[in-house]
């Protein structure tokens, strides 16, 4: 690959070819890594599969499978008259951010990645998009709020620029307070929200944001305090909840200090009314270590089987999808089975809109003007809060003991972002 | 341990002999010297005649080959077993963040980020080296996980989610990682060559002999806490240089991963596996530590196990590091590093 | 040359020396007598500064040192050959000495003159430390502290350990550095061979001064009971 011809570049040559003053260079520009053979198209996918994050991902490898069985990615891709073979490569971060860069930068440099997707909180998203941002990949990602997404990555977040090759769907604070609210508005409390929030891009976010959120709709705001993920001591912040009388809870945790806090609470004896979590009890697997204590929670979901959504490569609708793993898998259906399968409809879709897959620039144009209809939703990326992020509307669900087959599942209770979706059950206090 | 004898640099000694001026110095030692410099111009061409999927391999191998002979200058010659190197990977790592936030170009802000460190790591010393031996070691570590958990506190250094590096938009994504790469390669030469260079003068000596009896260094003249001082702060600047190069590559820094304990584990991994206060051993023992990772990756977690079964086999079979036990009773020597000036010249 | 005056050492709460004072004058040679565990060598590494007194003051040539560092009083021109030598096995005997001329404080011994002066050392002097006999390593040792330039010289259990040849050998140099016009200041057990080569004697009994004395006013007898104490317990 050779890029455009940048003054830097020149002076560069300058002094690279003085640190060879024994002339070993005859040639004077710098060579890339080769370029590729073949008419393949490579898509990297990095998630955090193994690792504290691995409940995000459980799902992954299920939903890649199934996406290389759809006629669209067997077929291969139509781009500019000629037919390419679509190689899906799958790389795991271990949880770790700077895994995540080096598998970004491997997907780059030895796999020849045309787009990298991915999946799944701060530490997985930003680190790969940032890799991708510097070395002009094309890259969507998902499952992490926009703001930690966006401004994190920001040399000054005050003065933040659009990004030229990254791109997001997912939804951010506003989109948190329009779900939490409407269900803290039909439990009749003393409208004050205990927070807990880490000190980390997540929990830094919310907490920039949430005041100004809470002061609008008449509710009062008690900040726990910024706390060290890990931490497993909650009890200063557990009084300061109690002495301020909270009856709202909200927050967003890593999941096992939630589980932490919200044992000690319980032992404790701070029973709030309601509690809206975000980031944690989205999966029925972080369910199962709190056990009775998760039931009547509520928290935000932006996939599920009740989505009245079809994809669009082959049309499979959220319900049969969610299924189709159940019965594959023998667990329960999580959200990101629907974020991690729309990343590689974004993909077919940018790349069936350009000439040549190996024109990176125009596939992250593509991707900026994407606005489609499949199994997420609509995702309109030219609409978006800044460019290159579509945003979803998430509905209002509570943990409730299952049919039998699960112990607790989601369901439906407040559907005042997505009239679509039809609500399942009333809203119950979590603690009467 | 081998630092005494330079093999090829040492006459076998009788009084007559030694009228003739000791040397310190051999043809071996020249032939390497010259292989070197060949060696170091080859491997600055390798962005312009193997591009970047050589260069990414090369700028790790670079990067342990500067921590280990750093982490050897201060085990190796001074005698200062240290487990908190991290504390000046990640100061190196968010002084160059700090830098490029700034607005400076984070490629020349990299020799302020390793100074940074370095400044860091002055009034450190004067609390850490009122200890030694392990308290020595627990000190350097509690310091460097204090540091992580500072940084994980201040929101504005991105908490425990990390940071990206600014200001590197601007750059061809070719010419970022060629600079990337010749900055390593000159971190690599630079610690190297500059823990050589320190070796042979009359630093080295005093160092050598801090090591191997600070009471009686001391009570030879020695200054034994200056001495100690500037191992350890050049170790931290030149380690500093290192986080900055490391950030500069990867574009994204997280304190509990640079911050970690597994860095220093890695730098004494190949220090002693090489052969300590040698020049070669720790060289030796990146390529080797380097070679492991990259044959072992493949088997997940096996991969940690595998690498500490190499280095017990290691210290038990060539407690001196295998350079050590090769070099020592063949009499090699690439880097001699002995001291011995004629008296009678 | 160097005046001790009422000097206490501790090790944490053990109390090794109880206000001790001693003087030396320039061209002397004094012998610290004394059993195992008198302090005699706690005295030497209080004055060389290895272990800083609780109280008490040291003087030399003027000046108080008493909270010296050891490589500054190196400079000022005290050095020290240490029991057991202390040599740095690791390094070849030549660098052993090159390490004592650090900072010297005279140019009085160039390696030229050392190696004249110990032609034992000279013959060993590309060997490893750790790989020479006792002999040899009391040669470095003497040579590593002369390379110093020191005035004044304190000499630990010197012949501790060598062989009857050799210790003739290490006091003939000893006879020598009195000739060159150093300041000696001698820890030994042979008690006839310290009275031999010194004109001052001081006797440590548990810690405490029992005796100061020139050696030619002191019976063998005095300094033999100052050395066991009046009850005499130790065998």
């Amino acid at each position: 690959m050779n890029g455009p011809s940048l003054p830097r570049r020149t002076l560069l040559k300058g002094v690279g070819l003085g640190a060879l003053a024994a002339g070993t260079a005859a040639c004077g520009s710098i060579k890339g890594s080769g370029d590729k053979a073949g008419d393949k198209i490579v898509i990297g996918f990095v998630s955090p599969q193994t690792g504290p994050l691995a409940g995000f991902a459980s799902g992954d490898r299920f939903v890649v499978d199934r996406v290389r069985g759809t006629a669209a990615y067997t077929g291969g891709f139509a781009v500019g008259g000629k037919t390419y073979d679509v190689e899906i490569v799958v790389k795991d971060t271990q949880s770790d951010p700077s895994r995540a860069s080096q598998v970004a930068r491997e997907l780059i440099l030895r796999d020849h990645a045309d787009i990298i997707l991915t999946s799944s909180t701060p530490e997985t998203t930003n680190p790969v998009a940032t890799v991708c941002e510097a070395q002009g990949i094309p890259c969507v990602s998902t499952v992490v709020p926009w703001e930690a997404w966006y401004f994190s990555r920001q040399a000054d977040p005050k003065n933040p620029k659009p990004f030229t090759y990254t791109t997001m769907f997912f939804f951010g604070v506003d989109q948190f307070g329009g779900c939490f609210v409407p269900m803290w508005e039909r439990v009749s409390t003393n409208k004050t929200v205990a927070g807990m929030f880490p000190n980390d891009a997540d929990g830094n976010a919310f907490r920039d944001a949430y005041p100004a959120i809470l002061k609008k709709s008449g509710y009062k705001w008690v900040d726990g305090g910024a706390y060290t993920d890990g931490t497993t001591a909650f009890s200063s912040m557990i009084s300061k909840f109690k002495s301020e009388e909270c009856e709202i809870f909200t927050n967003a945790p890593l999941p096992p200090d939630f589980n932490t806090m919200w044992r000690q609470a319980a032992q404790q004896g701070f029973r709030p009314k309601l509690a809206t979590v975000a980031k944690v009890l989205l999966f029925p697997a972080d369910t199962v270590a709190l056990g009775p204590l998760v039931k009547n929670i509520a928290t935000d979901s932006w996939w599920g089987p009740y989505m009245p959504n079809t994809s669009s490569l082959d049309g499979e609708s959220a319900k049969q999808l969610a299924e189709a793993y159940q019965s594959a898998s023998g667990k329960q259906w999580l959200q990101t089975l629907g974020s991690v399968y729309s990343l590689f409809e974004i993909a077919q879709k940018a790349f069936t809109s350009v000439d040549t897959p190996r024109d990176r620039r125009a596939v992250a144009t593509a991707l900026q003007k994407l606005n489609y209809s499949g199994i997420s939703g609509v995702l309109d990326f030219t609409r978006g809060p800044v460019p290159g992020v579509a945003i979803q509307q998430p509905v209002g669900v509570q943990w409730k003991e299952g049919d039998g087959r699960f112990p607790y599942e989601m369901v439906v209770v407040d559907n005042s972002l997505n009239p679509a979706v039809k609500i399942g059950a009333d809203l119950t206090p979590t603690n009467p | 341990m081998t630092a005494g004898t330079g093999g090829g640099a040492v006459t076998a000694g009788t009084a007559a002999e030694g009228r003739f001026a000791v040397r310190r110095w051999s043809r071996t030692a020249s032939v390497a010297a010259a292989g070197s410099v060949v060696a170091v111009a080859a491997l600055a061409g390798v962005p312009y005649y193997a591009g970047t999927s050589a260069e990414q391999p090369l700028v790790t191998l670079f990067c342990l080959v500067a921590l280990a002979s750093l982490w050897n200058l201060m085990a190796g010659f001074a005698g200062l077993t240290s487990f908190g190197q991290q504390a000046y990977l990640g100061a190196g790592a968010y002084a160059l963040y700090a830098a490029a936030s700034m607005g400076l170009d984070p490629f020349a802000a990299i020799p302020l980020a390793a100074a940074a460190a370095g400044v860091l790591s002055l009034p450190v010393s004067f609390a850490v080296l009122r200890l030694s031996g392990g308290h020595f070691a627990v000190a350097t570590w509690v310091l460097a996980e204090i540091l992580r958990l500072a940084v994980t506190l201040a929101p504005s250094a991105g908490g425990n989610t990390g940071v990206s590096l600014p200001g590197v938009s601007g750059y061809d994504a070719l010419l970022r990682q060629a600079l990337t790469y010749w900055w390593a390669l000159a971190v690599a030469v630079c610690s190297v060559a500059g823990v050589y260079a320190l070796a042979r003068s009359r630093f080295g000596l005093d160092a050598r002999a801090v090591h191997s009896d600070p009471v009686a260094a001391a009570s030879a003249g020695v200054a034994v806490g200056r001495t100690r001082r500037w191992a350890y702060c050049l170790s931290a600047f030149g380690t500093g240089a290192v986080g900055a190069v490391l950030f500069a590559n990867t574009l994204y820094t997280q304190p509990g991963s640079v911050f970690g304990v597994q860095h220093s584990v890695a730098m004494m991994f190949m220090v002693v596996i090489g052969g300590i206060g040698t020049i070669e051993g720790p060289i030796l023992g990146a390529l080797v530590f380097f070679a492991l990772q990259q044959a072992l990756s493949g088997y997940g977690p096996w991969y940690l196990v595998l690498l500490g079964a190499a280095g017990i086999a290691i210290t038990l079979f060539a407690p001196r590091g295998l350079w050590g036990s090769l070099a020592a009773p063949r009499g090699w020597s690439l880097f001699p590093i002995g001291h011995h000036i004629s008296g009678t010249s | 040359m160097i005046e001790v005056d009422a000097l206490d050492v501790h090790y944490g709460d053990f109390q090794a020396l109880f206000g001790v004072s001693l003087s030396l004058a320039r061209g002397r040679a004094l012998a610290l007598a004394g059993a195992n565990g008198a302090g005699k060598t706690t005295l030497l590494r209080a004055l060389m500064g290895a272990h800083l007194p609780s109280a008490g003051t040291v003087r030399y040539e003027g000046a108080d040192v008493t909270a010296l560092p050891p490589h500054d009083r190196v400079r000022r021109g005290i050095a020290m050959v240490p029991e057991g030598r202390r040599l740095f096995p690791s390094l070849t005997a030549e660098e052993n000495i090159k390490v004592g001329a650090v900072r010297a404080a005279s140019p009085d011994w160039p390696l030229a003159r050392i190696y004249d002066f110990l032609p034992l050392a000279a013959t060993v002097r590309d060997r490893r430390a750790s790989a020479l006999s006792g002999g040899e390593r009391q040669a470095v040792a003497i040579a590593r502290a002369l390379a110093s330039g020191p005035r004044l010289l304190l000499l630990d259990e010197i012949s501790l350990g060598l062989a009857p040849g050799v210790v003739e050998q290490v006091y003939e140099v000893v006879r020598g550095l009195r000739e060159s016009g150093a300041t000696l200041l001698i820890v030994e057990q042979d008690l006839d061979r310290a009275l031999g080569a010194c004109d001052d004697v001081v006797c440590l009994l548990e810690g405490r001064v029992a005796l100061t004395s020139e050696t030619a006013a002191a019976s063998r007898e005095d300094v033999v009971a100052a050395y066991f104490g009046t009850e005499g317990p130790h065998s």
